[in-house]
């Protein structure tokens, strides 16, 4: 169950889209996101969906894997779609709806699958840089983030555990009834909790004893440049988003 | 109940660029009613082939008899808990094996949800705690606030109290103390001569494993280098694969031999210390 969650995940492989900076991904994510909400015209959705495809193969990780992200949200997708059908919209509208969906978990993905959890929050800490004149503390929620990205593979890993210890003593979610898997999730929530917390807690022993520091001025052992490649990506979506937003505005 | 893998593959993220051979081109026997030791150095394949036969994962290629059950990924097995209640696995980190909020849950989840007619649950779970060396006081406690030693031994007890066929533990020493290693030993020896289990152990504890254990495998690479007697397979040069000698052997290969002493080997360092004094003397 847990090892088809692919939320979070990175893919390890080399690519243009892995070697990008990350703020420039991050940049991009955001106009993606944004530009794909903004706009209902079909036009606009297909050089989207040109750009995202343009975007997916670059980034050289085998589509099964973006097709088994679609597969994760099938559910969703089927609810926006009822919901479309009963507030009576229009079949361009509940497409364009479902579409934007499936549009922004892709890109999402293409930023998880292609940079490491501690390159997000270094493009996150960079992308709030400005916020620290107004005294928010961008270096603590930075830190914050991280450790919650760490914890994800550590949590997956520590539930396939679980259910492997259950299914060697009678319960298999995989080959079970609805019952066996309702039993085998309730079983697993408690245990996993309890271990995250334990580890946590060693995580934050292992910090002090180690002298870390906060305030600290922090320096990163890969020093990420922004390159040619950065820039082009970046304005090409830039240059996407003005379009459309003057197409929206006026 | 034999345990026999023929010509057996496993690849993780196949089909992938990340695709990597854990296990391949193993083919061996775990005879019933023997203890057999598997060694290897971390990353080694140690642990998936355990898993195999518990048919927590599926072979990518060839196929893993169990009794008369076949595992492979062409056939699916019906009833895969008839399978699983005849193999009892410790996990690496009894740890991570817990599930439930105290230890007699823990110990009687098998017998419950395996779907099987056990008659007097309470009483195969005061054996099988008693069998570990733990007592009746612990049923009711939490098994994640327990010593690691006593959540090596609940973890034990809740296999042992199902009767499983085939035995796997998985690193079972670590985290024990002296005096409870010597208990495990006890309990695995007995296991073997008088319910006839087929016992597997996962280990890189080589003075363990030439104490109670028969047959040996060294994995190498996800490769078996050796598959034989225990002591063919500890003369060989096992620093080679990032692993030690039983002291034992390494006693008689350093000191018997080079002054000629021919006494034969010994499981036990205190036989051996015995054979020695009275050969000199």
């Amino acid at each position: 169950m847990l090892n088809k969650v692919m939320i979070g995940r990175y893919y390890s492989i080399g690519s243009l889209i892995h070697e990008m900076n990350p703020l420039a991904k991050i940049i991009c994510v955001l106009l993606f996101i944004i530009m794909s909400f903004l706009t209902f015209d079909l036009r606009f959705n297909i050089i989207l969906g040109l750009l995202l495809i343009l975007m997916l193969f670059n980034t050289k990780v085998p589509l099964n894997i973006y097709l088994k992200t679609i597969l994760s949200i099938k559910w969703l997708l089927i609810f926006i779609l009822i919901i479309n059908i009963i507030i009576n919209n229009s079949l361009q509208i509940t497409f364009i709806t479902m579409l934007r969906l499936i549009y922004v978990v892709l890109y999402t993905s293409i930023l998880t699958l292609t940079t490491p959890p501690t390159e997000i929050t270094y493009g996150l800490e960079k992308l709030f840089l400005p916020l620290r004149l107004i005294g928010i503390p961008v270096n603590k929620m930075a830190l914050s983030i991280s450790l919650a990205l760490r914890f994800i593979p550590t949590i997956i890993d520590q539930g396939n555990k679980i259910i492997k210890s259950q299914a060697s003593r009678g319960i298999d979610y995989y080959n079970s009834n609805l019952k066996g898997k309702l039993l085998a999730i309730k079983a697993l929530i408690i245990p996993m909790f309890i271990l995250s917390f334990k580890k946590a807690d060693d995580l934050a022993d292992a910090m002090e004893v180690r002298l870390y520091n906060i305030d600290n001025k922090r320096t990163n052992f890969r020093q990420n440049k922004w390159g040619f490649y950065d820039t082009f990506i970046v304005l090409m979506h830039l240059g996407l988003f003005i379009l459309i937003m003057k197409e929206v505005v006026l | 109940m034999e345990v026999k893998f023929n010509d057996v593959y496993y690849i993780y993220n196949e089909k992938t660029p990340l695709a990597k051979m854990v296990l391949g081109n193993i083919n061996t026997t775990f005879k019933e009613g023997t203890i057999s030791g598997i060694i290897g150095k971390s990353g080694s394949g140690k642990t998936t082939l355990i898993e195999l036969i518990n048919a927590l994962l599926l072979p990518t290629k060839g196929s893993v008899e169990v009794g008369s059950k076949v595992i492979s990924k062409t056939r699916k097995i019906k009833n895969i808990n008839n399978l699983r209640y005849k193999i009892g696995l410790v996990f690496q980190i009894p740890e991570e094996q817990f599930f439930c909020q105290t230890v007699k849950e823990e110990i009687e989840f098998g017998m419950k949800y395996f779907k099987k007619t056990v008659k007097n649950i309470e009483k195969h779970i005061l054996d099988a705690l008693l069998m570990v060396g733990l007592d009746a006081t612990y049923l009711n406690r939490n098994p994640f606030t327990l010593s690691s030693g006593e959540m090596r031994k609940v973890a034990i007890a809740s296999i042992l109290a199902f009767n499983p066929k085939v035995i796997i533990l998985d690193e079972p020493t670590i985290g024990l103390d002296n005096q409870s290693k010597k208990n495990l030993i006890k309990i695995i020896k007995l296991l073997k001569t008088r319910y006839k289990k087929t016992i597997i152990i996962v280990s890189n504890d080589t003075d363990l494993l030439l104490q109670i254990a028969e047959h040996i495998i060294l994995l190498d690479k996800g490769k078996i280098i050796y598959d034989g007697n225990k002591y063919e397979v500890f003369k060989q040069d096992l620093e080679k694969y990032g692993l030690k000698k039983p002291k034992i052997i390494e006693f008689e290969q350093l000191v018997l031999e080079k002054k000629h002493i021919k006494i034969g080997y010994r499981d036990d360092i205190n036989d051996l210390m015995k054979d020695v004094y009275r050969h000199v003397k």
